[in-house]
């Protein structure tokens, strides 16, 4: 059960002069919901574009369940069974809400081959249509966006295109799921709906989550382990109650007590 | 959105097959009444569909701003021309340098001719797909123009495979009504099945927001290859129906503007729909055909019209701009002309207009 899904050894990546991840290390069991904070640029998204295969680590090594992800593609890790949504909402906005999740599983198509079976209809590649929107359709009912299969994503309000965006990387069959800040621009009340959905979806798929997020209470609220980082550095590793008490933490977001 | 009628999948294959052998009947009847002139044009509507929906699944539905569709069009003309034009015909063209081996033993007939050319053209969108595609947004429409000129200046050169400047002459007019829209029908077919399924998506995807493609396991690379790689062979295709229309090519017919004049009918048609592509290809063919009488003298009421050679590119381009301003995202936008579609605003207009 406490099998380790993702564990990242001393990986690090550098900008030019600026080192966004200093030999972070860490890791992720099953099941687990664990939070990743730190200031503003301290490398909290560059680590999940690490983990995704959007940036190449320069040092270290990023192992998913045996799978060494060092070198991949994006598209191959997300195969594998990782999924993320970004700060800035990235829908396929001109595509209507039951599209974006259907999109997400062409991914379970292996060969560019298959093509021809879908330009000339044959039963297997209409089979695969038909259980691919079944399969959209259950997840925007379990999510609550079954109402808005056939609007616009751009139409939807705020909210609702973060689920979205949570709904279609739940569509791709993930094992782990990143969260780059889910909570950012809600409202108290829409923040806590969100961290129950959260919950709800970790126990239902079976999945391991990592959330970035500033907001205190949803960290401190649902997450069972925290890392604290802060110019690339992973500062602190605990409890929310260790970190909350923990001198470095409060130095990093607070700055230092100056001394009269 | 909500407006729209759903009619039953039985009710719509129905009315598309009644609307396909209506079509047919119409091409049957053109074939034997029509004038010659007439027939040119309904073989030119044909051949503009096909240029402009391959083009448009490239450009409008995956994204890929390319320029570089009249050198596939090239291609698949002179493939065509050197496997159809008899061997008589080809030691007569080739003054300068004789036409090499093997194109000078062979004569073949029509749709494999055709077949080849679409294959011959998709094989260079696969060979030019890989470097260019690894350019993003204005340096790939860049690097795709320079291809489609490159290729022309090699049809320029190449006087042992292309006769070079001299062009060649006295192809075989093997494009006939059923032909072209046969063609234009497998071409639509084939795209629009492609858009619908799940690689359409994926590609709409690709248009949208790339990374968060690759995000959703969408290896883009590929896709886009794919995209340009089908685009490409029904550019070839259409060249070759081309060539066998007009019966004469040469280097000077694949110009960019070519490229241009079929960009024109997807934007005008809305970038990213395949019907707003058939409706621009036949609105620029026929509207280019009205507007001769511009070339030619003629008088209204007591003012005489001298006939300007050009003008109607001008008044074309000046009807293009004015449409542009009213209807920026072209006819269709992305909106594809369904039997819902037109189910809804016939009964729209039934109602007098009310909702």
């Amino acid at each position: 059960m406490n099998e380790v899904v993702l564990e990242l050894k001393n990986v690090t990546k550098r900008f030019g002069g600026l080192t966004a991840v200093d030999k972070f290390s860490g890791y992720i069991k099953k099941g687990e919901l664990v939070g990743l904070i730190g200031p503003n640029g301290a490398g909290k998204t560059t680590l999940f574009n690490l983990i995704t295969g959007m940036y190449e680590p320069d040092e270290g090594e990023m192992l998913f369940f045996s799978n060494r992800l060092n070198g991949l593609k994006p598209h191959q890790i997300t195969r594998l069974g990782i999924a993320r949504t970004f700060q800035n909402i990235r829908l396929f906005s001109d595509m209507t809400v039951l599209e974006n999740v259907m999109v997400a599983q062409h991914c379970k198509l292996h060969s560019m081959f298959s093509m021809f079976s879908f330009v000339f209809k044959i039963p297997s590649a209409l089979k695969f249509e038909r259980n691919v929107r079944v399969h959209s359709e259950k997840l925007l009912e379990k999510v609550g966006l079954l109402s808005f299969a056939n609007e616009k994503a751009s139409a939807l309000p705020y909210g609702l295109q973060r689920k979205l965006e949570i709904a279609r990387a739940l569509a791709t069959e993930p094992k782990l799921l990143l969260l780059d800040e889910p909570a950012a621009g809600m409202n108290p009340q829409e923040t806590s709906e969100l961290m129950d959905f959260i919950k709800t979806i970790r126990d239902e798929f079976g999945l391991s989550i990592i959330v970035i997020e500033h907001d205190m209470k949803v960290i401190m609220g649902i997450c069972e382990r925290i890392y604290v980082m802060d110019y690339g550095k992973l500062i602190a590793e605990g409890t929310p109650k260790q970190i909350q008490s923990n001198p470095l933490v409060i130095k990093a977001y607070l700055g230092e007590e100056v001394l009269l | 959105m909500g407006m729209v009628k759903r009619l039953s999948v039985k009710t719509k294959t129905v009315l598309t097959i009644l609307f396909v052998v209506l079509m047919a009947l119409l091409i049957a009847i053109a074939d034997r009444k029509a004038s010659d002139y007439l027939v040119l044009i309904l073989n030119l509507i044909a051949i503009n569909i096909v240029f402009a929906v391959s083009l448009n699944l490239i450009n409008g539905i995956t994204g890929i701003f390319s320029l570089g569709h009249a050198g596939f069009i090239a291609i698949g003309a002179y493939t065509s021309v050197l496997l159809t034009l008899p061997i008589e015909q080809k030691e007569m063209s080739y003054l300068i340098k004789p036409l090499i081996y093997p194109f000078n033993r062979i004569e073949l007939p029509f749709l494999p001719a055709v077949l080849i050319a679409g294959l011959v053209s998709a094989g260079f969108g696969y060979l030019v797909a890989a470097p260019s595609l690894r350019l993003i947004g204005d340096y790939l429409a860049i690097a795709t123009l320079g291809l489609g000129e490159t290729i022309r200046v090699i049809a320029n050169n190449a006087w042992s495979i292309t006769n070079g400047a001299l062009g060649l002459k006295g192809i075989p007019p093997y494009t006939n009504l059923y032909w072209s829209w046969g063609w234009a029908l497998i071409t639509v077919v084939t795209v629009a099945s492609l858009v619908n399924s799940s690689y359409g998506r994926a590609l709409k995807a690709i248009r949208e927001d790339s990374i968060a493609a690759k995000a959703m396991g969408i290896n883009v690379f590929s896709h886009q290859v794919m995209s340009f790689v089908v685009g490409s062979f029904f550019a070839g295709v259409g060249g070759a129906l081309w060539a066998h229309l007009i019966t004469t090519i040469d280097p000077k017919s694949f110009t960019f503007t070519k490229t241009f004049e079929i960009l024109i009918m997807v934007v005008l048609g809305g970038l990213g729909s395949i019907s707003g592509s058939i409706i621009g290809a036949a609105i620029y063919t026929v509207g280019l055909e009205f507007l001769r009488v511009l070339e030619s003298p003629f008088k209204v009421w007591f003012i005489n019209y001298p006939g300007v050679p050009g003008m109607r590119m001008v008044v074309l381009s000046v009807l293009l701009i004015v449409l542009m301003l009213f209807w920026q995202r072209g006819i269709m936008g992305r909106n594809e002309l369904s039997w819902d579609l037109v189910a809804s605003s016939f009964s729209k207009f039934k109602r007098g207009g009310k909702r």
